[in-house]
């Protein structure tokens, strides 16, 4: 329970054990590397095998991703939290890193990618020739037709109608030998055709470009050997048919790689596999070298020194050391804890770990997170899906630690909502009455008086773990003569309300403690008793911290008024002629998940933070650095 | 209709427009901070979400008190109590600490909410303190909601 003891382990041995030593302690993720600060030289990880490596990582990743767009498994929202990973055997991925028979997959892939873009332009550029040359399609000319003759000049052009009106007087009034023809109109546009004698060519265009014409060149990709004889309509049934035909291509090549896609297992494993290669490389330079031996050192947790020894016996030229952490080192925290309170460690870790001779306040928050979420909450029938999202979900994922513990979170507070949920809430909004202990709408008062008991008791056990410590750490003064009196000035002053004789005198005596011992440290005794007459105006700080815990009967009443006013309005639903089910049922199952999606939230959130500001704030001494260990990491696997 | 009844109707509505209104900003503030981010990265909605859906809660609240007052004074059908002009001045006064701390402490959560994501954007393993800082801003809205919810259960109608 609590942090668990860590040792600092030194490793010695042969540098020809170096790699292997490294892959199994990596295998093991058993040992915090640090950095060797020994004078010794470090070592360096060799430049172009890690550049490599990077190569290699890179295109991988880009396959992987490439692959990923063709459409491998999409993942839904609460999938891409807690996606099934892929499971690859090792000797599989050793094979194909040994042959480098993956290698002609990422260039496969590679290639088939380009063809891809190439085909894609293509298309694009013949769609777009399609679209400028369809509204000539009325020309009944073919595409060699269309270009300059020994005597004629040929002007295809669009222009506005407000400039047409004007241009065809003007270049009539020319009497020029010309043939024009109105090919289309679309909209405000004229397209035009006008054939000139090549000598007239400048003046003709000179008059169009006055008329801001907007000369049509006709696209190189009709004017090939196969279109030259053909209509303008023919030549577009033929860009048509070239389109389609790429398509085709296209979606051939797509398919290719869709057949791919089963060997993206494999790359995201060689992925990782390279990864992992890629740290152990990384982690050479903390080791020290003397060129013939190397030393490595790091952190262990105490328990596993053992296990890790016995697997490092198959080296015969290594030696291993371990020995308590000192005090000025920077040993890493880790915190150890029952399995039934070990996912409570997750609300630990969000505030941030405990000093490393301080105590794990996991255990302690447990109990009364437990309950807080529950009573937030207050529904059993949302409790109920909880535990069967957080059960259904454990099944379908086996391995990965930091996962299960939140879901074994969410299963300990499902259970909690149902408990609590029963007793003074419901089942989706109605009301269990041979359950409930007392109705928290009729009788606000009673949950209330529980809430703020539960937070009296909560900060009175923050105070007694603050004097526990102060104990331990041999300041007697302290945990006597001050915490203790603030344990015992609590409670009387609650009790004074009660009329309780002796309740007075207590409260004095702890006052007066207060008073004359919280600032032992000043000199001065005036000073002194008036900066422990200030102290005791910390009793108001406890009053607001014990009213703080109403926000428990708060969350707790909006999650039940909003399930009942969600039932009422589906029932009123009901009355809706025809679809008056369908919608009943809509607005039941819509509005119950968004109610217990939102409350989940704020039940959370505002559990941890009576953990966070109200206890914590008693006896917590933060700043602990994680425990991370040398391991293998995996990204896809 | 009597005049208290529409003072009671009054406060029901501010308590849903007021509390809703402010939630209507902080969560508009919070989602403009997290489009941003998530344009760079996309994978972040989920965690993002959380930020974005914290500043909604005060809506809720004020929605909920709407709701009781609605039942109290029989609105969904059934006979509708008479109410005085002290009693429908009651509600109204009841429905104003959830309809003010909600209004305020939305906006601000939304703020807080809105950092919190650019927050997120560089620390992304840290998405938790955010939304325990922009719990702190909570506390009055709930604090609110609890004297309205005391209050309303307090004033006795027909």
């Amino acid at each position: 329970m609590a942090i668990a003891p860590i040792k600092k382990i030194q490793i010695l041995g042969h540098q020809s054990d170096q790699e292997a030593v490294l892959a199994c302690l990596q295998d093991t993720g058993l040992v915090e590397v640090t950095k060797v600060d020994e004078t010794l030289l470090p070592d360096q990880p060799p430049a172009e095998k890690l550049a490599d490596l990077d190569n290699r990582l890179r295109s991988l990743k880009e396959a992987i991703d490439k692959l990923g767009l063709y459409g491998a498994a999409k993942t839904s929202l609460i999938g891409s939290f807690l996606k099934a990973r892929p499971i690859i055997n090792p000797e599989e991925i050793e094979a194909a890193v040994n042959s480098s028979s993956y290698q002609p997959i990422l260039v496969e892939i590679k290639e088939k990618e380009a063809k891809i873009k190439q085909l894609e332009n293509q298309v694009k550029r013949l769609t777009a020739d399609f679209e400028s040359l369809h509204p000539w399609n009325g020309l009944n000319l073919t595409v060699s037709d269309l270009s300059d003759s020994r005597q004629t000049h040929i002007f295809l052009g669009i222009i506005n109608q407000s400039d047409y009106v004007q241009f065809i007087p003007e270049i009539k009034s020319k009497n020029l030998p010309l043939f024009l023809e109105l090919v289309n109109q679309i909209k405000q546009q004229r397209y035009l055709i006008m054939i000139s004698l090549l000598e007239h060519k400048e003046e003709v265009e000179q008059i169009m470009r006055r008329h801001n014409f907007h000369f049509f060149i006709l696209p190189e990709s009709i004017k090939n050997e196969d279109s030259m004889r053909l209509t303008v309509k023919q030549g577009l049934i033929l860009l048509q048919e070239k389109n389609k035909r790429l398509k085709l291509e296209s979606d051939a090549v797509t398919e290719e790689i869709i057949s791919l896609i089963p060997q993206r297992i494999l790359l995201m494993g060689l992925y990782d596999y390279f990864f992992n290669l890629r740290s152990r490389l990384l982690a050479i330079p903390r080791l020290g070298s003397t060129g013939q031996a190397f030393l490595m050192e790091g952190w262990i947790r105490a328990g596993e020194l053992a296990g890790l020894e016995t697997r490092l016996k198959e080296f015969s030229a290594l030696a291993i050391f371990s020995r308590e952490a000192l005090p000025s080192e920077d040993a890493p925290v880790d915190l150890k804890n029952k399995p039934y309170i070990e996912p409570f460690e997750v609300i630990t870790s969000l505030y941030g770990l405990p000093a490393r001779y301080s105590i794990d306040p996991t255990p302690f928050l447990a109990p009364f997170f437990f309950i807080f979420f529950g009573l937030c909450l207050t529904d059993a029938g949302y409790g109920l899906i909880m535990v069967i999202a957080a059960l259904i979900f454990l099944r379908r994922l086996k391995s990965v630690r930091s996962a299960k513990r939140i879901l074994n979170l969410i299963l300990l507070c499902g259970i909690s909502t149902v408990v609590l949920g029963s007793f003074v809430g419901g089942f989706f909004g109605v009301p269990v009455k041979q359950l409930m202990l007392f109705d928290p709408l009729k009788n606000p008062l009673i949950f209330l008086i529980i809430a703020l008991a539960l937070g009296f008791v909560q900060i009175e056990f923050g105070l007694l773990i603050k004097m526990v410590q102060e104990l331990k750490q041999k300041q007697f003064a302290d945990a006597i003569l001050v915490s203790l009196a603030w344990v015992l000035l609590l409670p009387s002053l609650a009790l004074i309300f009660m009329k309780l004789p002796w309740a007075k005198n207590a409260a004095f005596f702890a006052a007066g403690s207060i008073v004359l011992f919280s600032q032992r440290r000043i000199k001065n005794i005036l000073a002194r008793l008036a900066a422990g007459l200030y102290s005791l105006y910390d009793i108001t700080k406890y009053f607001s911290e014990v009213i703080s815990y109403s926000r428990l009967l708060a969350l707790g009443l909006s999650t039940s008024v909003i399930a009942m006013v969600i039932n009422t309005l589906s029932r009123q639903a009901l009355g809706i002629p025809l679809i008056g089910g369908i919608v009943m049922v809509a607005i039941f199952i819509f509005g119950h998940l968004s109610n217990l999606a939102i409350n989940t939230l704020s039940g959370f959130v505002h559990s941890a933070r009576l953990q966070y500001i109200e206890f914590f704030g008693k006896f917590f001494v933060g700043g602990g650095r994680p425990f991370i260990p040398f391991k293998k990491e995996k990204i896809y696997t | 209709m009597e005049w208290g009844l529409a003072l009671g109707i009054l406060g029901a509505a501010a308590a849903a427009f007021l509390a809703g209104g402010g939630s209507s900003i902080g969560v508009g503030l919070a989602g403009q901070a997290s489009c941003g981010v998530l344009s760079e990265y996309p994978d972040k909605f989920g965690t993002l979400l959380l930020l974005v859906a914290l500043p909604g809660t005060q809506g809720i609240y004020g929605f909920l008190s709407a709701f009781l007052v609605i039942l109290k004074l029989g609105l969904l059908g059934g006979s509708v109590p008479s109410v005085t002009v002290a009693q429908g001045l009651a509600i109204f006064g009841a429905c104003l600490p959830v309809a003010v701390a909600g209004f305020i402490s939305g906006v601000h959560q939304g703020k807080v909410c809105a950092a919190g994501v650019m927050m997120v954007a560089k620390q992304p393993k840290d998405f938790v303190k955010p939304l325990i800082l922009a719990a702190l801003v909570e506390t009055y809205a709930v604090l609110g909601l609890l004297i309205t919810i005391l209050l309303l259960n307090g004033i006795k109608v027909g």
